[in-house]
This record gives structure tokens, sequence and C-alpha cells, in this order.
């Protein structure tokens, strides 16, 4: 038992912390595109992590069933949000963000 | 042994692809062209009475769900049915269907890449370098109009590295890539190539000889 808390708690954790790197590159990323793919990638596997985590505390099966529901539901939503964003972005002319070529890195 | 030979096809559209210059007229057209072969097939099997009671046993699936399995059906029962009419009123069905003994596999493989995505976007946010040469690709599609298009553009957009922009009208995708070293055509056509074994679809043009 004490096993399965442990994994838990770390699937958790592991969810708010991809979370807050989503956030986090929401503030460095440079342009608007690089900014969307930082927000879905980062948090689709941060509430995927948060999902499992819950799942394995899930008291019942429509319970599990709910918590994956909204998952699949969040991916949905987030992938056309950030194809929605990306193109309207695209429409309105903005460029996108070069890295300058042979600097710094 | 199929499978293998639409594998190896898939690469090779995949390798004409990476070369707009080559992917014209006839080299072009052979896989789409097997591909509506199929979609025609699959309008005759699936009529609107069964994608009715699909979408109603769908949406009484995930009434049950939400209810909590306390089963309050007076209000959740009528709602579906409406539901389901709505639902067939705003998308008529369509020419694909889903595969279902298929989903394991490509919700592994979805799964696979989700973590990887994460995992990348998430160190190159923490880098304090902020490694990223973004690049925009005009990457042709190769599977039908419709669903298996949305799929793969919503795919795109969860996958390592890309992010579905625009499809123009000559069904060219255009991907913005955080990373120009990352071989973003393969993965594209990894991905067609997933979708298209959930649709059941067969891009193979193995036997494309005989159709022409």
């Amino acid at each position: 038992m004490i096993l399965i808390d442990l994994l838990q708690g770390m699937l958790l954790l592991a969810g708010v912390g991809f979370f807050l790197v989503g956030t986090l590159g929401i503030l460095r990323f440079p342009d608007v595109y690089t900014r969307v793919h930082a927000l879905t990638k980062a948090d689709n596997l941060g509430l995927g992590l948060i999902v499992f985590g819950l799942l394995l505390g899930a008291e019942s099966v429509p319970v599990a069933l709910k918590l994956l529901l909204i998952w699949g539901l969040a991916l949905v939503a987030s992938a056309t949000a950030g194809y929605l964003v990306a193109r309207a972005a695209r429409r309105r002319g903005v460029k996108p963000w070069k890295a300058r070529s042979g600097g710094g890195a | 042994m199929l499978r293998q030979n639409r594998l190896k096809i898939m690469v090779q559209t995949g390798i004409l692809c990476r070369q707009p210059a080559v992917l014209d007229n006839a080299q072009a057209d052979w896989p789409r062209w097997s591909v509506m072969a199929e979609q025609r097939h699959a309008v005759d099997r699936l009529s609107w009475i069964s994608a009715y009671a699909l979408r109603l046993g769908l949406l009484l699936g995930v009434w049950w769900i939400l209810s909590g399995s306390t089963g309050d059906w007076w209000f959740g029962l009528p709602l579906a049915v409406f539901a389901a009419a709505v639902s067939l009123w705003l998308t008529p069905p369509g020419r694909f269907r889903l595969r279902l003994h298929r989903m394991p596999f490509f919700a592994g493989f979805f799964l696979w890449q989700s973590l990887l995505a994460g995992w990348d976007v998430a160190r190159r946010t923490l880098s304090p370098a902020l490694p990223l040469r973004p690049e925009i690709l005009h990457l042709p599609v190769v599977l039908p109009e419709g669903a298996p298009t949305w799929w793969l553009m919503l795919v795109i957009s969860l996958l390592p590295g890309t992010l579905s922009v625009r499809l123009d009208e000559e069904r060219s995708l255009e991907v913005h890539c955080l990373d120009s070293r990352l071989d973003v055509p393969a993965s594209v056509r990894e991905t067609e190539l997933q979708i298209a074994l959930l649709f059941g679809l067969r891009i193979s043009g193995a036997d494309g000889g005989q159709h022409s």
C-alpha cells in the first residue's frame, strides 16, 4: 500500500512540475508559436501524470473513467486551441521568431 | 508482410515528401488513389442509422461516467437521444471508421510521444541557453480529407517539437517546429502511418498497379 502511495505522490508531483515548466515556458519562449508549443505539450503531460496519479487512488470504475475522460477532453481542447491560436497568428502575419544564425549556442 | 510493405512504402513517400520538387503529378498521386478506393467502400457500409446508434451508445456511456453510475436516466437518456441527433446534424456520418482493435497500439504510440514531447519542451525551457531553432515546414498530407486529417493535425500539435499551423488548399500542412535539427518530416510520416492504420486505411501502393 505504501508503495502505491509513494508512486501516487511522485506522479502528482511530477505532473505539477510539468505544469510549472509549461508556465515558465510562456515567460521564457520568444514568440507566440513557441509559447503554444510549451503550453500544449507540457500541460498535456502534466495533466496526464496527475490523472494517472489519481487513477491509482480511484475508488470506483466510473470515477476512473471520469478522470480519463477529463484528460481526453483536455487533450482535444488544448490541441485544438493551440492550432487555432497558431493559425490566427499566422493569418495576422506574425513572423516566427528566428534564432540568430551562428550566434551564442 | 503486408504491414511491412506498407511501412516500406510510407518510408518511401516520406523520402519523396522531403523534396517537394520531386513530389508532383503521377508519383504523388498513387498513394492517395488507393486511399480513395478504400473510402468508397466504407461509405456504403456506414449508414446513418448505425452512426446514430454508435453516437447514442457513446453518449450514454459518457452520461453513465458523468453521473457516477447513480443512474439519473430520466434526464440522461432524453439528453443523449437529443445530443446524438444534434451531433449527426452538425457532423454527418463520416466515411471513416476507427478500428477499435487498433486503438491500443495507437494509444501506446501517442502516450510515448506525449511523454517525449513534454520532456523535450521541459528540457528546452529549463536550459539556460534556451536551445530553440524554430522553422516552418510545408509537408504534403497523404491521408484523405476528413477525420483522418483532423486527427493528424491535432496529434501533430502534441508530438515533440511540432505544431500544426495551417492546411492549405493543396493539402500541404504548415508545421511550426521548435528545432530544425529534429527530423520532423519523418515523425509526421510515422504519425500519418499510425493514423492510417487506426482508420484501417491502406496508404500502400503495393497493389496500386492493379487499380490503374
